[in-house]
């Protein structure tokens, strides 16, 4: 049996998403009762019962989904954690890249995230209304969130069951280094036009979610996601390993740089998940709502301004830019 | 007035986004390393510092010591050194396929196949290893195959036996 599966980090994560899905399949059926039969008109026994129990379903829901969240940053720690028993690896970007799935589950992780923050965001909604308003629509969109999570099951057991503890991988200067010479940025970008550009999209996405321009919010939302990303990688992340050609995502969740990078990712995606809801709540259900929109103006501020801060700091005590 | 200037500033910021990314990907060609597209296989011309060594990373400043090499599929990289090249192709084997090296010669000052060049050893090439190539051949140059099994051994002047040998200090 493959000895990754007796890493303590890995039996916990697996039998949580195990158990996490359990409970989500549990719920899914109970979803297909009431898509099937739901009708608010009737005042038949049938429907009341079916609205309790939507209650007690969109409740296990949540709570799973929640606790799904939480998950993420967990996986990561795991396979961090991991790196030690991989040859080759000495952070979770060899790890992640061991096999196949690794990259695609990490991907589709993130997007499930943001697709299960707008389910809640519906649900809060729907829990405002008395005529159960959305309970269609978010039965819906769980129907096909539960698509996603099942396939995110399967390639969860897939990728840890095919980590090989004998086949060497690659470590991140290696996979994040500059291959062949070529440039690792996209759109022949170099490093200040990257600079430019990440402060110039982190402006307008401020200044769309601020004016409740939810189409402009939209389109830049995953434009400054892919910039921040390079950005973070290319251009922050040297300043926090204090190293220049040293240019990882995952290296800055470890305890050498003070686990920041939780907080760098964590601040990012939460950011720009605020500002999608913000966006679905005033397009789609056209209400807008001041708070999101500050929350997310908020968490995006703080990644901007601990970014800057490194390259800031590192400037004033060494004189010199990376 | 407030949301007409906010109007503005969103104009504003959207034109900046467009005019950074047109002017990057125009510029996609020749970003630092790599000049794409050479499908001719012929010598690419450039100025000093217009790019950056693929093995060292350093500009190519110095002209006179500088190589380049065009893959099959015509990606072209450049060398501040020779000693570079053969340092890089180790490293990048599947480039080696009918790759062409061109470098520049001190006595002709013009671009030659590596392969036909001869190699001085004790020149001051900017990485030191003191390989320089000449088109004309003197008394202990080496070819290109010596030139590249000296490398690989380490047989250059970064060893203090063989600059010792060769300089006599």
């Amino acid at each position: 049996m493959n000895e990754i599966l007796f890493n303590n980090q890995v039996i916990v994560y697996l039998l949580s998403e195990a158990l996490l899905y359990a409970l989500l399949l549990i719920a899914f059926v109970f979803t297909l009762t009431l898509l099937k039969s739901w009708n608010f008109s009737h005042f038949t026994q049938a429907q009341f019962r079916l609205e309790n129990r939507s209650y007690l379903v969109m409740s296990i829901v949540l709570f799973t989904l929640m606790l799904k969240m939480l998950l993420l940053p967990y996986f990561v720690y795991t396979i961090d954690s991991l790196s030690d028993l991989v040859p080759g690896a000495m952070c979770a970007a060899g790890v992640i890249k061991a096999n196949g799935y690794g990259t695609m589950l990490l991907t589709l992780k993130i997007v499930l995230l943001f697709l299960s923050g707008l389910w809640m965001g519906i649900n809060q909604l729907d829990m405002k209304t008395t005529t159960y308003r959305y309970l269609r629509a978010k039965s819906w969109f769980f129907f096909f969130l539960f698509v996603g999570l099942s396939v995110e099951m399967a390639w969860d057991i897939l990728y840890f069951t095919q980590i090989q503890t004998t086949a060497p991988v690659q470590c991140c200067s290696v996979i994040f280094g500059q291959v062949g010479g070529a440039n690792g940025l996209p759109f022949g970008l170099d490093t200040f036009k990257l600079m430019v550009l990440f402060y110039l999209l982190f402006a307008l996405l401020f200044l769309s979610v601020l004016t409740y321009n939810a189409l402009l919010s939209v389109l830049v939302a995953p434009l400054f996601l892919f910039i921040a990303y390079y950005a973070v990688v290319y251009v922050f992340g040297t300043y926090i390993y204090e190293l220049p050609t040293h240019k990882c995502p995952f290296c800055m969740l470890q305890d050498h740089y003070h686990y920041v990078g939780y907080l760098v990712w964590g601040f990012l995606l939460f950011g720009l998940f605020f500002v999608l809801k913000g966006a679905m709540f005033s397009y789609v259900f056209k209400e807008k709502s001041e708070h999101l929109n500050r929350v997310a103006l908020g968490l995006l501020s703080i990644f901007v301004l601990l970014c800057s801060a490194y390259v800031l700091i590192y400037y004033l005590k060494n004189g010199v830019l990376l | 007035m407030k949301k007409i200037l906010m109007n503005v500033l969103t104009f504003l910021l959207i034109v900046s986004i467009l005019i950074v990314l047109l002017v990057s990907l125009g510029d996609e060609n020749g970003v630092k390393y790599i000049y794409k597209g050479n499908t001719e296989h012929k010598v690419i011309p450039f100025q000093s510092k217009e790019y950056r060594c693929s093995d060292c990373s350093m500009d190519v400043e110095d002209l006179h010591y500088a190589a380049e090499l065009i893959t099959q599929e015509g990606d072209t990289y450049f060398f501040d050194d020779i000693g570079c090249v053969v340092l890089w192709l180790q490293k990048h084997a599947k480039a080696k396929k009918n790759a062409k090296i061109f470098t520049q010669t001190l006595d002709t000052h013009q671009w030659i196949d590596a392969k036909d060049a001869w190699f001085s050893r004790i020149a001051p090439s900017p990485m030191g290893y003191g390989f320089a190539a000449y088109a004309k051949k003197e008394e202990k140059f080496v070819n290109y195959l010596q030139m590249q099994q000296m490398m690989l051994q380490g047989k250059n002047l970064y060893d203090p036996f063989v600059k010792k040998s060769l300089l006599g200090k």
